[in-house]
């Protein structure tokens, strides 16, 4: 497996190391700092005690069941390279800046994914409950779909066309934001009855 | 067999592109493999609804099978749903209006601050993109924990607000340290501030002091009320502009700083303010001009 995008962060021989073993039995390593990006871990060690350096060092491997090798393996790439970040704890989040090198290592990360891949660490990434990967693998898909015609999206998909002549031609005359849009015009005449509303009385 | 020779093709056409180093935005992955969207939990392909913000994109998203095009609309349910509820708890006190397509109107009698919080975050997850609008509206005088819950959640939420319009009415009263803590907080990249018709003594939000985007407007709208409209915004073009040139507003990294009422004048940063006005012939205006340009010139 490649090791993606230049410049991309290891562990330290220092770091204290959490183990995980994916669903074919591999074990991997990865440390602390970047384990506690991952909601499901943070909650694990809290349920298990792993509290302090000691236990960790002395932790038998989390078994991570639904995870493959592979997405494991881009799942501690993007955590140690998100290790610093303080997404876990979201209330440090916006007092940070964006670092513009971390969104181009993203890119790039995001860029050596296959479908199949994305696939498999979009749901790893849900499983593992890490928030910054999954808003990412999110928008990568949504950026896929942006702009494409019906036709490219099933192309791209896979998505087998299962509605039938009268059901399409219904839903091309629907806009899925109509009753969306119809609350807005009733919101924008109650502004303007409202603004005239002065002017009547003077 | 029909949709493996399709997939087959696309996968070659793929290839044929980046071969030729033809690349388009939103190529970001590459299409070996299968990804079968539909078998994405449902929480997921919400997260991936919520990041297409295109009316076009969801229609076309909807046309392609049933499956989308039923969750989509349940998505789509849900938030008109809510929208609903604020409806019927309503005395119209503040206005909440996020991107062109959504908004939702809230007051101070929401039935819990939770559930104010839970409904707010949804929108706000929704207001990534385009343009979003806090519409303070008229006869509201701004719970102050309403706009703390607010900056709280955006603090919180990892919304990217890229552009934030805030319109401040009539009568409208927010304190400045909330309008601040607010904006800060939302940390948009590009902010405008609107103040239509707003009398009495009106501020330029300090938290521009803070403001660390590019883009920083502030208007005077037209439309504000016509008797004391123009000497109230002279004011206050007076106190903008001594902010600035005190420099207590920072526009170091502000690439474009516009201020003006209506289409009258416009002061670009860089010391290179220049005002131009669209109806030279109207003696206010032009009295407007020349007391700016007396505070621009220093002599006061």
């Amino acid at each position: 497996m490649a090791d993606g995008p230049s410049g991309a962060k290891k562990c330290r021989d220092d770091d204290v190391l959490f183990r995980v073993k994916s669903k074919e039995d591999r074990e991997y390593t990865l440390s602390k700092k970047a384990a506690q990006l991952s909601g499901t871990i943070h909650h694990y060690s809290e349920n298990y005690g792993l509290d302090n350096d000691e236990a960790i060092m002395k932790m038998e491997p989390m078994s991570l069941l639904e995870v493959s090798s592979e997405s494991l393996h881009h799942i501690i790439r993007w955590c140690e390279q998100h290790r610093n970040c303080p997404i876990w704890e979201e209330e440090k989040w916006w007092q940070n800046e964006r670092d513009a090198e971390l969104t181009k290592w993203e890119d790039e990360f995001m860029a050596e994914m296959t479908s199949e891949t994305l696939y498999n660490l979009f749901l790893a990434a849900n499983f593992l409950d890490i928030k910054c990967l999954l808003d990412k693998c999110a928008q990568s898909v949504a950026d896929m779909i942006k702009g494409k015609s019906v036709d490219e999206i099933r192309e791209i998909w896979m998505l087998e066309n299962d509605f039938t002549p009268e059901e399409e031609e219904k839903i091309k005359n629907e806009n899925p934001w109509e009753a969306i849009l119809r609350y807005q015009e009733q919101l924008e005449k109650e502004k303007e009855e409202q603004a005239s509303q002065p002017a009547a009385s003077s | 067999m029909i949709q493996k020779l399709l997939h087959d093709f696309f996968q070659w056409y793929s290839k044929l592109r980046r071969s030729l180093n033809v690349t388009e935005e939103s190529e970001l992955f590459k299409p070996e493999g299968i990804f079968p969207l539909e078998s994405l939990p449902n929480e997921l392909l919400v997260k991936i609804f919520k990041n297409i913000t295109h009316k076009d994109d969801l229609q076309n998203l909807c046309l392609t099978s049933r499956k989308l095009n039923n969750l989509i609309d349940e998505f789509v349910e849900h938030f008109v749903r809510i929208k609903e509820n604020y409806l019927l708890q309503i005395e119209d006190e503040i206005r909440f209006v996020y991107t062109k397509e959504l908004s939702v109107v809230s007051n101070s009698k929401w039935e819990s601050l939770h559930q104010l919080e839970e409904s707010l975050r949804e929108f706000l997850y929704l207001a990534n993109t385009d343009w979003t609008v806090i519409n303070f509206s008229k006869k509201t005088i701004f719970p102050k924990e309403i706009v703390s819950k607010l900056a709280d959640i955006c603090r919180t939420s990892r919304c990217l607000f890229e552009q934030v319009r805030i319109d401040i009415w009539s009568d409208f009263q927010v304190e400045d340290e909330e309008l601040n803590e607010l904006i800060w907080a939302m940390k948009p990249r590009t902010l405008q501030v609107n103040f239509h018709g707003c009398s009495g003594l009106i501020r330029l939000p300090s938290s521009t002091t803070k403001f660390n985007g590019t883009n920083c407007y502030i208007d005077f709208h037209q439309n504000a009320r016509i008797r004391g409209f123009r000497v109230e915004h002279l004011l206050n073009a007076a106190q903008v502009i001594e902010q600035l040139q005190q420099g207590s507003i920072n526009l170091e990294k502000c690439q474009r700083f516009h201020f003006y009422t209506g289409n009258t004048f416009e002061l670009p940063r860089e010391n290179e303010w220049t005002i131009s006005l669209s109806n030279p012939e109207r003696k206010l205006w032009k009295k407007v001009n020349s007391e700016l340009e007396i505070l621009l010139s220093g002599e006061i």
